[in-house]
């Protein structure tokens, strides 16, 4: 009877540490720190934007969800509520200037060269048929 | 040439001026008459029977809206769409990453009682929305009512509407208590003149 007990007690135990582990690595785990974020892919800013304007799709399978390092030139700096985001300018459409957009990481903007060459570094979420979006961005 | 044509057609010259003149100016209004963001909000909420209550939002959507037509164009990236934890966001960022054909959603429609709305009045105005909400390459009609604000130089719109998860998710088995019957969507847009 003893040695069921023990056994049933550990089970318990490895039990309840399968359980911690998954909440504590795996349910509770913090958010990516896109600040210390490998970057994936390192990419011209233009050459980014005509890939996804030429074939969207086949950019959308190549850097959504890609951490990219993007060089280019950053023309615009928007402010909107508590976003920043940087803009590189790569054509004229239907939204006006389109081109790709950096939602900038807390405090990044004091890092930008506004008319000047810049390296962002940020996770791309794809391309809204202006421009191509990316998120967590900080500069290099 | 120009300078040739002033001198041996004054007539044609005064045309081609007006011309000019209606182009530039038919096409200003035309321009004016379109007003869009590219941060609109979206959030989605829903009740999970294992998560609990999620909110999830997105503040990267592009929306265009016709004044002349009525006429609403949405683009939504899913991959836009931040979470609390960090869990749920890798969890449905992978979904999207592995599936690029999802990778953006959209609505055309029309805001339908548009001749109720006096646009150069400031003020509150209830209108219904209707048109095709495409998620996931599923298209489904759906219809809402939204508050539209016209203000001196922009207008804003609010709008809170339910989306049933079966009409965009074929593959879930109608008994299947994991998933929500609905998920409801909230929107905002300041939208600026083009």
């Amino acid at each position: 009877m003893k040695i069921f007990w023990r056994i049933i007690l550990a089970l318990g135990i490895i039990i309840a540490l399968v359980v911690a582990y998954f909440l504590v690595f795996v349910y509770f785990k913090p958010h990516v720190d896109y600040l210390k974020a490998e970057v994936d892919i390192e990419i011209a800013g233009e050459q980014l934007y005509r890939e996804f304007v030429d074939d969207p799709l086949q950019a959308a399978k190549t850097y959504n969800g890609k951490v990219l390092l993007v060089e280019g030139v950053v023309e615009n700096i928007e402010y909107l509520d508590d976003m920043t985001i940087a803009v590189m300018i790569y054509d004229d459409g239907f939204f006006g200037k389109e081109g790709i957009r950096f939602t900038l990481l807390e405090g990044q903007e004091k890092y930008l060269l506004t008319g000047r060459l810049n390296r962002l570094k940020g996770y791309c979420t794809g391309f809204t048929g202006a421009d191509v979006i990316l998120e967590h961005a900080s500069v290099h | 040439m120009l300078l040739f044509i002033n001198l041996k057609h004054p007539e044609l010259m005064i045309r081609i001026f007006l011309l000019l003149f209606l182009i530039v100016f038919v096409s200003n209004d035309l321009c004016a008459q379109r007003y869009s963001t590219r941060n609109g909000i979206v959030r989605v909420m829903y009740d999970h029977p294992v998560a609990g209550s999620l909110e999830t939002v997105n503040r990267q959507v592009n929306v265009a809206f016709d004044v002349e037509s009525g006429e609403i164009r949405m683009q939504i990236l899913m991959l836009s769409f931040r979470f609390d934890r960090a869990f749920n966001q890798e969890i449905y960022n992978n979904y999207f990453v592995e599936n690029p054909w999802y990778a953006n959603a959209r609505f055309e429609g029309h805001i339908t009682n548009i001749d109720q709305i006096d646009f150069d009045k400031p003020g509150i105005y209830t209108v219904e929305v209707s048109g095709d909400l495409v998620v996931r390459e599923f298209a489904n009609p759906m219809s809402t009512t939204a508050e539209f604000v016209v203000n001196e130089n922009f207008f804003e719109g609010e709008a809170l509407f339910d989306v049933y998860v079966r009409d965009y998710m074929h593959m879930i088995n109608p008994t299947s208590a994991h998933w929500p019957d609905y998920v409801q969507v909230s929107m905002e847009v300041n939208l600026r003149r083009l």
